[in-house]
C-alpha cells in the first residue's frame, strides 16, 4: 500500500528470472480454453480443420472442398463422398499487460517487481513454446499506453522482453478505459491476455475490461494486491495521500474504520471477479509476497492458462 | 446527595466541555502518508460518517475517555456530598444543652469501646460541629451570601446565643468549641424557667415575622383597606434548629419552634444509663434541742438492678459516718403515667399513642439518715461511695450529683422582740416558745435600741400595730386609699406617734427596715400593697392556705374580725396571700433580700383571734418560720449552680470577699444596708464569703478574735431531673414530638469529590491503556 521509498529496480534477467524458477517454468506450456489460430503453424491444434497430421472428424462433400481431403475409404464403403479433417496446429498469442502506474509501485514487496516477475516467468513461458508474446504496459502517457513490444518469438527473444520490462519506470496514473481501448484496438490475432494490475481505478475498471473482453483472447486479470493493502498497518491520525493523483483523505484508524475498509476491499475484490466471470474472463487476486513459481504453476495452471 | 457549590461546576462544565471538543477537532495533527490509493480508503469513510456528523466522535473512544475524566472533575467540583438527613433550611440553628446531665461521661469516644468514655457535651459538640462542616459554603461566583449560615445557642437553665447567624464556619467552630459544661439544671420548675424555651424564643429572636395582608372590612362587607399584620409562630425565612441535647428538659412543651421550622432533635447519650445521685440534701436542727442534728440525704438510682452505696458524711473535711444505703432499681414501665398524659394533652392523638408506647422509666429512690449531736456550725459533705472500695461509685456516668456540701449555722434558739403595745395575748404565746430572749420594745425605745446599733441581736421583730422610724425612707401616699402606684417622695424621718397605725395625717407610710417581722395592724409601704383603710362591717376569714408553714395548723373558721383592713395588693409586687378574708387577703407575706415579714393588715384585738388557739399556734409557727434560719432547716445557704448569692452582711461592712471552687476570688462591696449580690459560677462547691469586721449570729471568726469573719455557702445540684440521666429518645415541644433524629450516631457528611477525582485519574490510566493497545491494533 505505502509507496517504498527507494525501490530497487531489477538490472538484469536475472534479476527476473532466476535459473531456479526457469527450471520450474520449462515443463509449462500456455494453454487456452480455445485452441486459437495463429500466424505460424506451431505446436497447438486449432479448432480449425486443417493440415495436420492428427484426425479430427468427417464431414460431407460439398462443391469447391479440396477434393484431396476426400476419405476414399468411405466412398468405396459407401459411395459417399466423406470429407476427411484434421487438426490444424497454430500459435498462441500471448499478450501480458501489465500496470505501471505510480501505484504499482507501492508495497512491500513491491506489486510492481511482482508483476515484472511475473510477465518475465509467463513471458519466458510463452518464447520457449514458440508463442507470439506480446507485452504491454499502461502508464502515464497519452492513451494510457507507455510502451509495448510486440510478437516475440522464440526463446532468444527473452532479452529484448527483459530490457523492455527494466527499462519501465512506474510513475503517474492513467486512464485504464483509454488504455484498454488502445490495447484493443491494437493487438492482433488470438490468444491469452493477462492483465496484471490492482485494479483500483478511480474511474473504474469496468469500462476498460468490456473493451478488452472478446475478440479472440481469452482474458485473464491478475490482481495484485501488496499485504500493507490487505492489513494496513496504519494507526493514529493520517491524512492519507494518493501517490497518482494526490487525492487527500483524512482518516483516523480505529477498528470499526480498519473493518470497515477490509469489507470495502474485500467487496470490491469480489465485484471485479463478478464482472469478470460474467463476461467469461477470469481473474486471480494474488499478494505481492507470493512466490513466482506458486502464482506460475498453481494459481495459473488452476485457472487454466499454463499446462 | 447535595451539591455544595452546584453553579460553580456548571460553570466551569459551560467552558471546559466545549473548549475540550473544540481543542479535539483541533488537536488532529494529522501525519501525512502516501498510500497506493485512496479509493477504499474514502468509501470506508464515507461509510462511517454516513449518519451523522458526530459519527466520528462517537466512534472515538478517546474523547468519550476524556470527556468522563472531564465530568468526574466537574462533578467534584461541585462538591456533591452524601447526607444521611436532609438539610433542608439554609439557616440553621444550633442548640447545645449544657445542662449539669450533659456532662455525664456515657459516650463512647473516639478510641472505641476500651477508651474512656467522654462527655455528652463532647459528643453533642463534635456533633454539632460535623454538621458545621456539612454546610455548604458560599462560592467564589456567587458570593458568600449563598452559603448556609448558622447561629449557635447554649442552654441551661438559660440561654445565651453564642454566635450570630454567620457562613464562617471557623468562628461557629470556635464558639462551639468553647462550651464549657456546667453544673446548672435545665429547668427551674419554681420559676417556670426553662433553658429550651428560652433557647427557642433566642433562636427566632432574630427572625422577622412573616406580615400578611388582610382585607379590612366593615361590619357590612365594604372594603375599607388593606391592613398589614404580622403573625404568630410564621418567619419570613425559615431555619432548621438542630437541638443537641440527652432530652432531660422539662418545660420544653412550652417551646414554640414555629410551624414552618424544622426542628431536629439529636439525642446525646445512652437511654440506659446508669447513674446514682444525690437528689435531695437537708439538715434539720431540733426545735426543742437545738444541739440535735438530722441530716436527710435522698438518693437517686437509674440502673434498673437495685443496688447499694455507701454514703460518706464529713464534717469539715474529716469523715464522720458512713452509712449504707440499698437504691431500689428503677421502674420501667409500658405506657404514659397520668401527669405525662396530662402535659402532653396539647399534642395530637397521634402523637399521644407515640408517648403511650413509650417506656416510662422512674428511677428509684431512697434516702438515708444521719443524726449528729453538734451546737457549732459546720460544713457538712455528703459523698457516695462504692461498698467496699471507698471510691466513687462504679457504673456511674455523672459526678457531679455524688456529693453535695451543707452549711449547718451552729445552734442557737431566737431572740424575739416585741415593737409596740403592751398585749397579754402576745406576750403568752411567745412565753410558751423556746426562745433565748423576749424582751417589749415601745416604739421609741426600739428606735433608739437600732440607732445604738443593738436590734440586730432579735432574730424576729414583732411589730404590733406600728412601724418603727429608723432612719428609712418615707413614702407618701394618698390616704383617701384611691387607686394608684404611691408617690414616692424624700422627706425628713418623721415621729410617728405610737399605736396609732402607719398612716398619720400627712399621709405617711413607713416602709419595713431590713429584718425579720410578723406586723399585725398596719400596712407597710414600698411592697406593693395599697391601704384601703379599715371596713366597719365584720369579716370572717375564709380561705387559707394549708401549705404554708405559717397557716398549716391553723383552723380559722371560727374568726370573726370586727375591723377588717382592706388591702389591695399589686400583682407584680411579689407578695404571697396566705389567707383570704371576704374582701381581701386577711395575711400577706413579703420576701425580699433583705427583709421578710408576714403582715396581719387587721389588728387582732378588734378580732376574736386572741381567744382562739389558733393565734397561739399561729404567733409561734410564723415565729419558728421567719426564724427557721436559726433554728429550723438550712437552706438560706444553699445556692443553685450559676445562681445568685444574696446575703445580709453586717452593718459597717465595706467590702467583703468570696472564695469559690476552681481558684475563685473575687470582692463584693456591700450596698448601704449590708446587703450584697453576687453570681457564682456554674459549679457546684462550696463558696466562702469573708469580711472583716462584725460578725452576725452563726457566722465564723477565722484565727481569734481579730481575725475575719466567714460566712460558707454551697452550691449543689440536687436535682432530680439532672440526675435521671438515661437520655431521652423524644423531645416534647409545643408544636410536635420530636424523635431523635436517626442519625444520632454523629455520621458526619463525607465530602466525594476526592474519591470523583481518584476515579478521574483512574479513567485517564484506562485511557492511556487503550491508548497503548490502539496502536498495535
Amino acid at each position: 500500500m505505502l509507496r517504498t521509498p527507494n525501490q530497487s529496480r531489477p538490472k538484469v534477467l536475472d534479476d527476473l528470472l532466476n535459473a531456479q524458477l526457469i527450471s520450474r517454468l520449462d515443463p509449462l506450456d500456455l494453454t487456452s480454453k480455445r485452441v486459437f489460430f495463429g500466424k505460424l503453424k506451431g505446436e497447438r491444434r486449432s479448432k480449425r480443420r486443417g493440415q495436420s497430421v492428427e484426425f479430427a472428424d468427417h464431414r460431407p462433400y460439398t462443391v469447391g472442398d479440396d477434393t484431396r481431403h476426400i476419405d476414399w475409404n468411405i466412398y468405396a464403403r459407401m459411395e459417399s463422398l466423406v470429407l476427411k479433417l484434421f487438426l490444424e496446429e497454430e500459435d498462441l498469442s500471448l499478450h501480458l499487460v501489465l500496470d505501471c502506474s505510480a501505484s504499482s509501485d507501492c508495497g512491500d514487496p513491491s506489486k510492481f517487481l511482482f508483476m515484472q516477475k511475473a510477465v518475465a516467468a509467463l513471458g519466458y513461458v510463452g518464447l520457449v513454446n514458440l508463442n507470439r508474446v506480446t507485452v504491454t504496459a499502461m502508464g502515464d502517457k497519452e492513451g494510457g499506453v507507455v510502451g509495448t513490444v510486440r510478437d516475440l518469438r522464440g526463446k532468444r527473444r527473452l532479452h529484448d522482453l527483459a530490457n523492455f520490462l527494466i527499462g519501465l519506470e512506474p510513475k503517474g496514473g492513467f486512464s485504464f478505459r483509454q488504455a484498454a481501448e488502445r490495447i484493443a484496438l491494437t493487438r492482433r490475432g488470438k490468444g491469452v491476455m493477462l492483465v496484471f494490475s490492482d485494479f483500483f481505478f478511480k474511474d473504474g475498471f469496468e469500462e476498460g475490461l468490456r473493451r478488452l473482453v472478446g475478440h479472440g483472447y481469452d482474458v485473464l486479470c491478475v490482481q495484485v494486491l501488496s499485504p500493507q493493502e490487505l492489513e494496513p498497518p496504519l494507526t493514529g491520525d493520517l491524512r492519507l495521500k494518493d501517490v497518482e493523483d494526490g487525492d487527500m483523505a483524512e482518516v483516523t484508524i480505529a477498528s470499526p474504520l480498519l473493518k470497515r475498509y477490509k469489507a470495502n476491499l474485500a467487496a470490491y475484490c469480489k465485484e471485479l471477479e463478478k464482472f469478470c466471470l460474467q463476461r467469461d474472463m477470469q481473474c486471480v487476486t494474488v499478494r505481492s509476497d507470493t512466490p513466482i513459481d506458486t502464482l506460475v504453476v498453481d494459481y495459473l495452471r488452476r485457472k487454466g492458462v499454463v499446462k | 446527595m447535595n451539591f455544595i457549590t452546584p453553579w460553580l461546576a456548571a460553570i466551569a462544565a459551560a467552558i471546559a466541555i466545549p473548549s475540550l471538543i473544540i481543542l479535539y477537532f483541533l488537536k488532529l495533527r494529522r501525519r501525512d502518508l502516501e498510500v497506493s490509493t485512496t479509493l477504499l480508503w474514502k468509501k470506508a469513510i464515507q461509510d462511517l460518517q454516513a449518519n451523522a456528523p458526530f459519527q466520528r466522535l462517537r466512534r472515538n473512544i478517546l474523547l468519550f475517555l476524556q470527556l468522563l475524566v472531564l465530568a468526574a472533575v466537574l462533578f467534584a467540583l461541585a462538591q456533591p456530598m452524601i447526607k444521611g438527613q436532609t438539610l433542608s433550611g439554609e439557616r440553621f440553628v444550633i442548640l447545645i444543652d449544657r445542662s449539669a446531665s450533659m456532662s455525664s461521661e456515657d459516650v463512647e469516644g473516639p478510641g472505641g469501646a476500651s477508651a474512656p468514655k467522654v462527655s455528652r457535651l463532647d459528643e453533642a459538640k463534635r456533633q454539632a460541629i460535623a454538621l458545621v462542616d456539612s454546610l455548604k459554603e458560599g462560592d467564589a461566583l456567587f458570593g458568600q451570601s449563598r452559603g448556609d449560615q448558622a447561629k449557635v445557642i447554649v442552654f441551661d437553665n438559660t440561654a445565651e446565643s453564642l454566635q450570630t447567624f454567620t457562613n464562617d464556619k471557623r468562628k461557629l467552630k470556635a464558639a462551639i468549641e468553647g462550651i464549657q459544661p456546667t453544673d446548672k439544671v435545665s429547668s427551674i420548675t419554681d420559676e417556670q424557667r426553662s433553658g429550651i424555651v428560652e433557647a427557642v424564643r433566642l433562636a427566632l429572636a432574630d427572625l422577622p415575622r412573616r406580615k400578611v395582608s388582610d382585607q379590612v372590612t366593615d361590619p357590612e362587607g365594604n372594603v375599607l383597606g388593606n391592613e398589614t399584620i404580622s403573625v404568630d409562630g410564621l418567619y419570613e425565612s425559615t431555619v432548621a434548629m438542630h437541638i443537641y441535647s440527652d432530652g432531660k428538659l422539662l418545660g420544653s412543651s412550652q417551646a414554640r419552634p414555629g410551624i414552618e421550622n424544622t426542628v431536629e432533635y439529636h439525642a446525646i447519650g445512652d437511654p440506659a444509663a446508669k447513674n446514682t445521685g444525690i437528689i435531695t440534701l437537708k439538715a434539720e436542727r431540733d426545735y426543742e434541742q437545738p444541739t440535735k442534728v438530722t441530716i436527710f440525704v435522698g438518693l437517686q438510682n437509674t440502673d434498673e438492678q437495685p443496688r447499694s452505696v455507701d454514703v460518706e458524711l464529713l464534717i469539715d473535711g474529716v469523715t464522720a459516718q458512713i452509712q449504707p444505703a440499698q437504691l431500689p432499681g428503677a421502674n420501667i414501665s409500658q405506657g404514659a403515667d397520668p401527669s405525662d398524659a396530662a402535659s402532653a394533652g396539647a399534642i395530637s392523638n397521634q402523637q399521644s399513642e407515640q408517648v403511650v408506647a413509650t417506656q416510662i422509666r422512674r428511677p428509684g429512690t431512697s434516702g438515708v439518715t444521719f443524726r449528729l449531736d453538734r451546737s457549732q456550725g459546720m460544713l457538712a459533705q455528703v459523698r457516695l461511695r462504692q461498698p467496699g472500695t471507698g471510691e466513687r461509685p462504679t457504673d456511674d456516668v455523672l459526678r457531679v450529683d455524688d456529693r453535695a456540701w451543707l452549711v449547718v449555722p451552729p445552734a442557737q434558739r431566737m431572740s424575739v422582740a416585741i415593737v409596740g403595745r403592751e398585749n397579754l395575748f402576745l406576750r403568752l404565746a411567745l412565753e410558751g416558745l423556746p426562745l433565748a430572749r423576749f424582751d417589749r420594745f415601745s416604739l421609741s425605745e426600739f428606735e433608739q435600741l437600732w440607732q445604738q446599733g443593738r436590734a440586730g441581736v432579735y432574730d424576729v421583730v414583732i411589730l404590733d400595730g406600728a412601724i418603727p422610724n429608723v432612719g428609712q425612707q418615707i413614702i407618701s401616699t394618698v390616704t383617701t386609699g384611691a387607686a394608684g402606684a404611691p408617690a414616692t417622695a424624700t422627706a425628713p424621718p418623721a415621729t410617728t406617734p405610737a399605736g396609732t397605725g402607719t398612716v398619720n395625717a400627712a399621709g405617711v407610710q413607713r416602709p419595713l427596715p431590713p429584718g425579720k417581722y410578723l406586723v399585725f395592724g398596719t400596712v407597710p409601704a414600698g411592697l406593693g400593697l395599697t391601704d384601703k383603710g379599715l371596713m366597719s362591717q365584720p369579716a370572717t376569714v375564709i380561705d387559707w392556705s394549708r401549705e404554708h408553714p405559717a397557716t398549716r395548723n391553723l383552723v380559722l373558721d371560727s374568726l370573726q374580725i370586727a375591723q377588717f383592713r382592706e388591702v389591695i395588693v399589686d400583682p407584680a409586687s411579689g407578695v404571697t396571700k396566705i389567707a383570704y378574708a371576704e374582701r381581701g387577703p386577711a395575711i400577706l407575706e413579703v420576701a425580699k433580700a433583705d427583709t421578710r415579714a408576714l403582715i396581719v393588715p387587721f389588728d387582732y384585738m378588734e378580732s376574736t383571734w386572741p381567744l382562739d388557739l389558733s393565734f397561739v399556734v399561729f404567733v409561734a409557727s410564723s415565729v419558728k418560720y421567719l426564724g427557721e434560719e436559726v433554728g429550723g432547716q438550712y437552706d438560706a445557704r444553699a445556692l443553685a449552680p450559676g445562681g445568685e448569692l444574696q446575703d445580709t452582711l453586717p452593718m459597717g461592712v465595706t467590702e467583703a470577699r468570696i472564695d469559690g471552687p476552681g481558684e475563685l476570688r473575687a470582692s463584693v462591696r456591700p450596698s448601704a444596708d449590708g446587703s450584697i449580690v453576687y453570681r457564682i459560677p456554674p459549679t457546684t462547691g462550696v463558696y466562702e464569703v469573708t469580711w472583716e469586721g462584725t460578725a452576725a449570729p452563726g457566722d465564723i471568726r477565722e484565727g481569734g478574735d481579730t481575725g475575719r469573719v466567714l460566712r460558707i455557702f454551697a452550691a449543689n445540684l440536687l436535682d432530680q431531673q439532672e440526675s435521671d440521666v438515661p437520655t431521652a429518645q423524644q423531645l416534647e415541644l409545643a408544636t410536635k414530638v420530636e424523635q431523635a433524629a436517626a442519625s444520632a450516631t454523629g455520621k458526619g457528611d463525607r465530602r466525594l469529590w476526592p474519591y470523583l477525582i481518584l476515579l478521574g485519574l483512574a479513567v485517564v490510566l484506562l485511557e492511556w491503556f487503550i491508548y497503548n493497545r490502539k496502536v498495535y491494533v
